[in-house]
């Protein structure tokens, strides 16, 4: 116990140490104080005006989140994956002398300091926005500081510290939940669709006596009523049932064996978890389900050239290999994305009210996709860990090149899937449409080399969302020249000119940052 | 004392671990060889209570996941993972409270130098080079000042200074008393060390050689012997 206060302690005073001396961590703090007085204000707003600021919404929210928060929680414990430990617990905390129920509620003060976090939140914005008075908020925040925590607490034992109980019983544990929460789901959209849409609805489901007489969770819903709307028979039952329960859990939880057969879960958790963030921080998407039952094709192919080009057929190998080639969740996307614009422009006959400008629609779409999603690693950032990238005798922009030309292919048919729908739908002639999928491909690439360079430039001074920060300042700086220059020939010459020019300049600022990214591709030492 | 007992491990329906006993006496050096896949990590792993298991591991006649077993048994795992935010020095004295071990700040001191670390004492963990981690995994299993050492791979990564070191090291505690097991593939660095093989080959124990037993017989030998492999070298 001594160890684990120890190592928390120096944990949190080394974490502060470090981040106050990186400037980055007075950025973040000053964006999150202006993120906050913006949520409040605008929050502010949209209560008082919309006359919403009642407790009985308040509760009806609460009732929401509670439905869903507690099942979810139940089945993250039940499946062995809610707590996280990294691997230097598994390392020094598991097999250190301490009780494995400690090493539980160890992990679990994570979880326990977010409900302190919660529980504050929600005390200070029913007495600022919802009419709670100071006794009733701080009622709530000791209801779920303290009860709430032991409740969790206790689950997390049952769940995992449990060593009688067959696995079996924790799978139908899960089902269960799952179904709970169909269940809850499928009533609501019931009443939502039988009956008029409103949140009065949602509030005279949450306050029927069936509801909250659903153990554990509408307990809790009981509780909530209890604090904020006042004493009635069917809360103040709930109340008692949702204590006597949690005493009863506790109870439970204090005399259950545990010997630490959930080491083996939890340490293998944590190796997956590790892995994913790994994969995470270097932007590669994965499903981690995906992953383990990936199957490979056979497949050959054959080398039409060498040095640099090697990468390209290296690359269309494994892509050959993979069941569904270049392809992924990305192309699903923009044919979903496609098909909407289409839709969309079709029931809202967008070719009347956009009137020339209708044009201009699918280019705006494919842009702010393009520049607000952060883009996902595929095979050719791989290409930058491996050291015989940097080995083979070529030119580093060859290598960029050839490393990233199934980038641009994939970017042609995703350019195509978005544009085609809306393109039949508005009547967009041919020259146009190629026009667009052409712009939507150097947007891609634009952003893949721009990002590159932004790695390059400053590596890990400013940390990810610093370099975040500044591949999208790059890339918005070429939109916008790009778009400047597209509007100047659309108003001199015409629309296809405007659009040709935007390509080709983008083209051009594209080519730049190719050559000016290709420095990553000199030596590894680049991205370090 | 290190007692395995008839341990079996299963991982869905694949069978790592046979059915394996062996015992390590008070202040001897066991060593556990076997190809890749053998079982050898997975018995270190049930060892160190990481695993669920059936059979039985006793540490100093004690059931190994009780309290009191853990409280004198080191564990030196094959990829050591360290604390992002503490220092070297922190990690050690983590240990030491974790373990109420009764090393003192001399100690921790002199087995700084030994280790060449005591110029990093301050690093944190996510500043260390996998050597250095593994010097600092093994500094920390020496700070419980147990009874019972169990090392799974150490010399990897490891200087050659390091390694003599750990030799050394591992000789001084062998003459205080302390039992050890070692799991390795580098039969060349625990030659002098051990006094007891455990060769393992698809789950099971294969040969069981006390140093007496096997007396000029060079480790290697005894091993391809047994495994049948190396005929080629």
């Amino acid at each position: 116990m001594n160890g684990l206060i120890y190592l928390y302690k120096r944990t949190i005073i080394n974490r502060i140490k470090k981040a106050l001396k990186r400037p980055v961590t007075y950025f973040v703090t000053v964006f999150i104080l202006l993120y906050v007085v913006m949520i409040y204000n605008s929050f502010n707003m949209m209560i008082q005006e919309g006359n919403f600021n009642s407790a009985g919404n308040l509760v009806t929210i609460l009732s929401m989140i509670i439905f869903f928060l507690i099942p979810g929680n139940l089945i993250s414990y039940a499946k062995r994956k809610g707590l996280l430990f990294r691997p230097s617990e598994v390392h020094f905390v598991f097999s250190s002398p301490v009780s494995p129920k400690m090493v539980l509620m160890f992990a679990g003060v994570k979880s326990f300091s977010v409900n302190i976090l919660v529980g504050l939140a929600i005390a200070v914005a029913g007495a600022l926005w919802f009419e709670a008075s100071p006794l009733q908020a701080l009622l709530y925040f000791l209801f779920f500081v303290v009860f709430e925590s032991i409740l969790e607490a206790s689950c997390i034992i049952f769940c995992y510290g449990n060593e009688k109980l067959p696995e079996k019983f924790f799978s139908v544990l899960v089902i269960a939940m799952y179904t709970f929460m169909g269940f809850v789901v499928g009533m609501a959209s019931y009443l939502l669709i039988t009956r008029e849409p409103s949140f009065g609805l949602l509030q005279n489901f949450f306050s029927m006596p069936m509801i909250q007489m659903i153990p554990v969770v509408g307990w809790n819903v009981a509780v909530t009523r209890l604090i904020f709307l006042g004493p009635d028979a069917v809360n103040i039952t709930g109340t008692v049932l949702f204590l006597v329960s949690t005493m009863l859990m506790f109870a439970a939880a204090w005399r259950m064996q545990c010997t630490g057969d959930y080491y083996e879960d939890a340490m293998k958790f944590a190796d997956e978890y590790q892995e994913r963030r790994a994969k995470q921080k270097k932007g590669i998407a994965s499903v981690p389900w995906l992953e383990k039952h990936r199957k490979f094709r056979q497949a050959s192919v054959e080398y039409k050239g060498t040095c640099a080009k090697a990468i390209y057929f290296r690359q269309m190998l494994e892509y050959k290999k993979n069941p569904t080639f270049i392809f992924g969740w990305n192309t699903l996307l923009c044919l979903g994305l496609g098909v909407l614009i289409g839709a969309v422009g079709y029931f809202n006959d967008a070719v009347s009210q956009f009137g020339p400008a209708k044009i201009f629609i699918i280019p705006g779409v494919a842009s702010y996709v393009v520049f607000i999603f952060s883009g996902y690693a595929t095979k050719w950032s791989r290409e930058l860990e491996n050291p015989y990238t940097y080995l083979i005798p070529d030119t580093p922009l060859k290598k960029v090149w050839y490393a990233t030309k199934i980038e641009h292919i994939r970017a042609v048919v995703d350019g195509v899937l978005i544009t085609l729908p809306g393109a039949v739908v508005f009547g967009i002639g041919p020259v146009l449409t190629v026009l667009t999928i052409l712009l939507y491909v150097c947007l891609q690439a634009n952003r893949l080399y721009y990002g590159m360079l932004a790695d390059a430039l400053i590596g890990n001074i400013l940390g990810n969302t610093g370099r975040t920060l500044v591949k999208i300042l790059f890339q918005g700086i070429a939109i916008g020249i790009g778009i400047v220059a597209a509007i100047v020939a659309g108003l001199l010459i015409s629309v296809e000119a405007g659009f040709l020019v935007m390509i080709v300049v983008m083209g051009l600022l594209t080519f730049a940052g190719a050559a000016a990214s290709s420095v990553s591709f000199t030596k590894m030492e680049v991205l370090e | 004392m290190l007692e395995i007992q008839s341990l079996t491990k299963k991982y869905g329906h694949y069978l790592a671990v046979d059915h394996v006993s062996f015992t390590v006496p008070d202040g001897k050096v066991g060593i556990l060889l076997g190809p890749n896949g053998a079982g050898k990590s997975t018995i270190i792993k049930s060892i160190a209570g990481l695993l669920r298991y059936q059979g039985g591991v006793g540490i100093e006649q004690m059931p190994a996941r009780t309290l009191e077993a853990r409280r004198i048994f080191a564990y030196v795992p094959e990829l050591p993972a360290m604390f992002d935010a503490l220092t070297v020095r922190e990690h050690i004295e983590y240990v030491r409270r974790a373990y109420n071990s009764s090393i003192t700040d001399e100690e921790i001191e002199r087995l700084l130098v030994r280790f060449e670390l005591e110029d990093k004492q301050n690093k944190l963990g996510n500043e260390l080079s996998k050597g250095m981690m593994q010097k600092v995994s093994i500094c920390c299993a020496l700070a419980i000042k147990p009874r019972v050492i169990l090392l799974d791979e150490p010399m990897v990564g490891l200087d050659p200074a390091a390694i003599k070191e750990l030799k050394e090291v591992l000789l001084e505690l062998k003459e205080q008393g302390v039992t050890i097991l070692i799991s390795t593939h580098m039969l060349e660095m625990v030659k002098e060390l051990w006094d007891v093989m455990f060769i393992m080959e698809k789950g099971k124990i294969v040969g069981i050689f006390t140093r007496e037993q096997a007396r000029d017989t060079d480790i290697e030998e005894l091993f391809f012997r047994i495994t049948g492999g190396g005929e080629a070298q």
